[in-house]
């Protein structure tokens, strides 16, 4: 019976395996897709390339730029060539920064960590443009907020705060800066930023302000902006006096990749993770259905005695099959269950219930069958 | 009026040289309160008769009647549904769940029962005191000697007030003294107005019976 019980054990943490995997295979590529997607829809009234800013530096070459005190003037100098070069375009979205507030009464799918530390991005006015950012309250910001002084900063915030506040709000943070609420984006507002394969930011939960480089103080802000800048051109041969100019400078080596080329890259890496999950799903799936199907063949072999008790004292065939069903379908919904702690309520999750039933169907289809065609007398013969 | 009526019944297992005629137009009529014993050598066929009797089989031909009702129109539901209301079986090897308790394995019939009882646990109460063995209610089968098994197949076979009792060699695994003591339970049971058959290879336990029927080749020879 314990041995039963191990193997019966060990068969759904393999389905649990399999299912959690499954559930991640579509989850990647539901992600390129959507990359792919949201891309079309940005680039479709884009008449040029975006390219990213890869910084190739090697950490030493880091290190001399951060420790040299008078780095700052030239990171401000290359930070202004690019962006007042009138061969190109850019947008700036410098996301390595996190928000912690004074006072805290949002729930916790707000909070990036349990810390609660929330989702701040900081913002050119190019950027607005591009993702084609558009307010359901309130207004986006104007010209004058990336050049303010005041010492309350305007504040962009993602469609779900609506909850919780309101146009003209004063929300504070641990620092005791002042942030003024002046719009709430469009649900489902995103931006993208294609270092990774998950390079969808949507910002429903994000608190976006304006980039006031005039405020800038560290060596840190200069090189933060720099790295979060995205260039927009026809014309590739531009983006040479950008790198030039680091040179100049002494400062950083760039590679310059667009969102295209980019693309490319997060669908062949996407492949490539598809197949080794692949591989490795259908080992895990071979081994535990036919388990699976061995053990309700002995389940059934070593229950037949029970089975017959049952039948002649007034059980059907039909409760017996759904003896076996129950078993396997327990494992699948147990399974399930954690697939919607994982991914909540999703098209993944949908899709992969869905092959979780299709894995419950195919296991338990050949017992079903085999008992189905078995006879009471049969049954009480065999149990004889 | 016959509790069982059953005329020319046949039944044919397999095709062509694999062919087995298990009965060939029997014909036999029970009557409520009859307490008969089937019997006959191996092959002969008693068993399969005891099968379609107690709706666990079908007839290849001939006519079923159970308490006026024709049994080869009824699909696998209803057949189920008739074991459940109208038979408790016993058989050789107790047929006890050995990983259930008494209570658990007395329980199985009433489980699928749709008549209307007030309290199942007084009614397994009601059927292991009858038998004897009350005390035993939570004890587990596995643990239980040869007789109190086959005590708690009788309590089984009649919790839920059937109307017959079909007994496949119910001493065949008995000694001598057990085998005596169940054939008393059956015999009480008869008075009781529970109709009995029983199919046997004992001349002992046919003398407990009102009749014997004796089955050669698929057909009563006497």
């Amino acid at each position: 019976m314990l041995g039963h019980k191990f193997r019966y054990f060990f068969l759904f943490v393999q389905i649990l395996a399999a299912i959690i995997l499954i559930s991640f295979i579509l989850s990647i590529s539901f992600n390129a897709n959507n990359f792919q997607d949201k891309l079309n829809e940005i680039m479709q009234d884009q008449k040029e390339e975006i390219y990213l800013l890869i910084d190739n530096s090697s950490s030493e070459k880091i290190n001399e730029i951060f420790q040299n005190e008078e780095s700052i003037e030239q990171q401000k100098e290359l930070y202004e060539f690019i962006k007042q070069n009138l061969s190109f375009r850019t947008y700036t979205v410098d996301q390595q920064n996190a928000l912690w507030l004074s006072k805290n009464n949002l729930d916790n799918s707000f909070a990036l960590d349990p810390d609660n530390a929330f989702f701040l991005i900081k913002i050119d006015e190019e950027f607005q443009s591009v993702f084609k950012l558009k307010c359901v309250k309130g207004r986006l910001f104007p010209a004058k907020d990336f050049k303010g002084t005041g010492s309350v900063i305007p504040l962009l915030l993602g469609y779900d705060f609506q909850n919780y506040y309101d146009l003209d709000d004063i929300i504070c943070d641990d620092e005791g800066k002042h942030y003024k609420v002046t719009g709430f984006l469009e649900k489902s507002s995103f931006y993208l930023s294609p270092l990774r394969d998950d390079s969808i930011f949507w910002l429903d939960k994000a608190f976006v302000v304006p980039l006031q480089p005039h405020k800038f103080e560290y060596t840190n802000n200069y090189d933060s902006a720099i790295n979060s800048t995205f260039i927009i051109t026809d014309d590739p041969e531009n983006l040479q006096a950008i790198q030039k100019k680091s040179n100049e400078l002494e400062l950083y080596t760039f590679e310059f990749r667009s969102f295209k080329k980019q693309l490319e890259f997060i669908l062949d890496y996407t492949y490539s993770r598809i197949k080794q999950l692949g591989f490795i799903l259908s080992i895990i799936l071979y081994f535990s259905i036919i388990g699976l199907i061995s053990n309700l063949i002995q389940f059934i072999n070593t229950h037949t005695k029970e089975f017959a008790i049952h039948l002649l004292c007034g059980g059907r065939m039909v409760s017996i099959i759904q003896r076996i069903l129950i078993q396997t379908f327990f494992i699948i919904f147990i399974a399930d269950i954690i697939v919607i702690v994982i991914h909540r309520l999703s098209m993944t999750t949908l899709l992969t219930i869905a092959s979780s039933l299709l894995i419950g169907t195919i296991i338990i289809i050949y017992p079903a069958i085999m008992l189905s065609r078995t006879q009471v007398k049969d049954i009480l013969r065999r149990s004889k | 009026m016959s509790i069982i009526s059953i005329k020319e019944l046949y039944k044919t297992y397999g095709s062509g040289e694999s062919e087995v005629k298990a009965l060939r137009g029997l014909s036999l009529s029970v009557d409520r309160g009859d307490m008969i014993a089937i019997m006959g050598p191996s092959g002969s066929g008693k068993s399969t008769l005891l099968n379609i009797i107690g709706c666990i089989d079908r007839p290849t031909d001939g006519q079923y009647l159970l308490d006026g009702r024709k049994i080869n129109t009824f699909n696998d539901s209803e057949m189920a549904m008739l074991r459940n209301q109208n038979f408790g079986f016993v058989v050789q090897d107790f047929a006890l769940v050995e990983r259930y308790s008494v209570y658990k394995n007395v329980m199985i019939p009433l489980s699928y029962s749709k008549k209307q009882i007030k309290s199942k646990r007084d009614k397994i109460e009601e059927a292991l005191s009858q038998l004897g063995i009350l005390e035993k209610i939570k004890a587990m089968a596995l643990n239980l000697s040869i007789g109190q098994r086959q005590r708690v197949a009788i309590a089984r076979a009649i919790v839920n007030d059937p109307d017959i009792i079909l007994a496949d060699e119910p001493t065949g695994s008995l000694d001598s003294d057990t085998g005596e003591e169940v054939m008393e339970i059956f015999k009480q049971l008869n008075k009781d107005g529970k109709t009995i058959i029983i199919v046997t290879h004992e001349k002992k336990v046919a003398s407990y019976c009102q009749m014997t029927i004796r089955i050669e080749d698929g057909k009563i020879s006497k």
